[in-house]
């Protein structure tokens, strides 16, 4: 019996243009791992989102479809209508999903669509370069809130997860982490658990994870996890939020 | 319209609620279920066409509709779907504008479709029916150009004939073209490679460009393929009035009142909008008179004319944006003003 | 884009216990860094448990300092950098023990 660790065979053999420290090749990892321990390569088609992830194309080796902003979730509506048999899923950063995107988003939720979206919440615009994001905590500098959030009637950061458990078309929600391997763990676990639900027919699933960005919070890579761990934690907490299950 | 959709084999359709177009939807929720297909009434126009995107992607034949605000709102998932080379039909039943204008019809959103409303260089195949049974026909003709060219085919309709009734044949489908075999669609990578379905282009610096030619190529095919007209009473006419859609059929009459007088008048009536028909145009300059443009806006297929015969003939105007109608009357009375000399 | 990596050299660690024999599980760890693919990021580094990870003072291709293992013989297979690591430099095999029920 052996334990091997190593690239799973849904990812490409190939280097990210991901930052050092980026918490997007620790969910790529993850969701490559579940995909294949799953053995649904061959019926998983992905949408890439307008963000660092516009290129998980190049990372993925399974059908992708890149949608404009915000609109994975209308886009992956319309394969799994069409393909119900199909696992589709969406990932997303939080512009993506919850500023230009927050009619789908709440939409295809709300109609309990069978697909699972993977929400990367790192509390910035990375790709853009570091802009306010709606999940940007209050006193958070970034470069569209010089005085940190709060200061110019940005209102309170959006809490993606808390918002979503309202609606009763949602069959699984929570929130995890990325920003120590225990929380890596508990990822895995939550993004295998979503997968699960759409296999089994049972709704909307979305799994939240918040994600270090070092280069747009102007952090090292452990300061980064460190702010996570620290500070995103406290205003995002981990938890599920709606379990089919239970 | 939606009859003949599901007809040619659309299988998903999404829309909203606007007037003067929810007849569509409504007859979509109950119908399309029937045939076995999938109707969402989505949270929003924007919303829709993204439905379409990836239905599309899965290899549905799709449809949505809607009038003039809520294809503004569509222009960038249509602007993705060209980029993308995937086929869809978008109807639009034109109504007043701009801004939230009213309810009753007009021909306003000739730029928006034919210029392309939305971003970068890209066309739609636009047709533009004049009755009932020709919105029949083109609706289902539509799928197979869709299909067949990899493009949207918007329909261009209006508030008018959204609401008029008159009889109509339900004829069954039957395909106009050879169409090829899907080999683009994304079903999930077994037994074969997984496939990308993408619009941005970054490396090398130059597949943009290649992309933008390779759509050139394509575009310059349907014109050459595709230019559809209707010509009436043309052949010994002086003055040859040039409308499309409803306003055409409402020229017809004035057409036989001018011809009742001995006026030599005649009518070319576009029904490709994009590719527009420049042979037909090009030959009537050779040897008519003038033309005049009727039109329910303020003036923008007359541009189209203009180019057609690289402004060889003196082109006259009629028309009115913010849902005017012309009456046969009314273009009688213009077509005496103008063709005197 | 797929950016294909040629001549890449991969470190190959095998961990021996000090005293040259097998472990009493007789377990056998086989660890390989992909030093190209390292972004210096440190994770991996600041998760170990035994400390036996360290950026190196060198510098890949890309121009980051790769990861090395300074300890091998005191890695216990745990995977804790595997977890934290977002670039795949790191693989491990663990032969006779169990494949990880987590995963």
């Amino acid at each position: 019996m052996a334990m091997k660790l190593a690239r799973p065979e849904t990812l490409y053999d190939q280097a990210t243009h991901y930052c050092p420290g980026c918490g997007h090749g620790i969910v790529h990892r993850l969701l490559g791992e579940v995909i294949d321990e799953l053995d649904i390569r061959e019926k998983v088609i992905g949408t890439a989102p307008v963000g660092c992830a516009v290129l998980l194309y190049d990372y993925f080796n399974c059908d992708i479809i890149e949608c404009a902003h915000g609109r994975p979730p209308a886009v992956a509506t319309g394969i799994k209508r069409v393909l119900p048999d199909r696992v589709v899923f969406t990932y997303q950063g939080d512009g993506d999903l919850a500023a230009i995107g927050t009619t789908e988003t709440v939409h295809t939720a709300n109609r309990g669509e069978n697909i699972t979206t993977i929400f990367i919440n790192n509390a910035v615009y990375g790709m853009t370069g570091g802009q306010m994001a709606p999940t940007t905590i209050t006193g958070q500098w970034t470069t569209t809130t010089p005085a940190g959030r709060g200061g110019n009637q940005e209102g309170p950061p959006l809490k993606v997860c808390e918002l979503l458990s309202s609606l009763e078309g949602v069959a699984y929600l929570e929130r995890v982490a990325v920003s120590s391997p225990k929380d890596v763990g508990q990822a895995k676990k939550a993004i295998r658990k979503a997968f699960e639900t759409q296999i089994k027919g049972k709704g909307f699933s979305l799994v939240e994870i918040l994600s270090m960005c070092p280069t747009d919070w102007k952090q090292s890579p452990k300061q980064a996890v460190d702010f996570v761990n620290n500070k995103l934690k406290q205003v995002f907490p981990l938890g599920v939020f709606r379990d089919w299950d239970e | 319209m939606a009859e003949a959709a599901i007809q040619a084999g659309c299988r998903f359709y999404a829309g909203y609620p606007i007037t003067p177009q929810n007849e569509v939807p409504e007859y979509m929720s109950r119908r399309m279920p029937e045939a076995g297909g999938v109707f969402i009434q989505a949270e929003a126009e924007l919303s829709a066409i993204n439905m379409l995107f990836g239905a599309a992607a899965a290899g549905a034949r799709c449809m949505t509709s809607s009038s003039s605000p809520g294809i503004s709102l569509k222009q960038e998932g249509i602007s993705y779907i060209a980029a993308a080379e995937l086929p869809c039909v978008i109807a639009n039943v034109q109504r007043g504008g701009p801004g939230l204008g009213n309810i009753r019809a007009s021909q306003a959103d000739y730029f928006q479709s034919v210029k392309g409303g939305g971003h970068g260089d890209y066309r739609l195949i636009v047709l533009a029916p004049s009755t009932l049974p020709e919105l029949y026909k083109l609706t289902m003709n539509a799928f197979d150009y869709a299909d067949y060219y990899k493009n949207p085919v918007l329909i261009l309709s209006d508030g008018i004939l959204g609401q008029m009734v008159e009889p109509i044949e339900i004829r069954p489908y039957e395909p106009i073209l050879d169409l090829p075999e899907k080999d683009y669609i994304l079903d999930g990578c077994k037994g074969r490679e997984a496939r990308v379905i993408k619009t941005l282009f970054l490396h090398p610096a130059d597949m943009l460009m290649q992309r933008n030619m390779h759509l050139v190529k394509k575009y310059e095919k349907i014109c050459t393929e595709l230019q559809l007209a209707e010509e009436y009473e043309t052949s010994d006419a002086q003055l040859v009035i040039a409308a499309y859609g409803i306003t055409a059929r409402i020229a017809k009459g004035a057409v036989g009142m001018a011809r009742a007088q001995n006026m030599k008048v005649g009518l070319i009536r576009p029904i490709t909008l994009w590719p527009f028909p420049k042979q037909n145009f090009k030959e009537l300059a050779k040897r008519i008179d003038k033309f005049l443009v009727v039109e329910m806006s303020n003036g923008q297929f007359i541009e189209d004319v203009k180019l057609a015969i690289e402004c060889e003939r003196p082109v006259e105007f009629l028309g009115c944006g913010g849902g005017w109608y012309p009456s046969a009357e009314n273009i009688f009375e213009k077509i005496q003003e103008v063709i005197g000399d | 884009m797929k950016v294909v990596q040629k001549n890449v050299k991969i470190h190959s660690y095998e961990v021996v216990k000090a005293s040259g024999k097998p472990s009493a599980t007789g377990r056998k760890i086989t660890i390989k860094l992909n030093p190209e693919r390292c972004k210096g990021c440190g994770l991996c580094v600041d998760v170990c448990p035994r400390g036996i990870l360290r950026l190196s003072e060198k510098l890949n291709a890309k121009g980051h300092n790769y990861v090395e293992i300074i300890e091998p013989n005191n890695c216990t297979g745990c995977g804790l950098c595997y977890q934290m690591c977002p670039d795949l430099v790191i693989e491990i095999e663990n032969l006779s023990r169990e494949k990880d029920s987590r995963g």
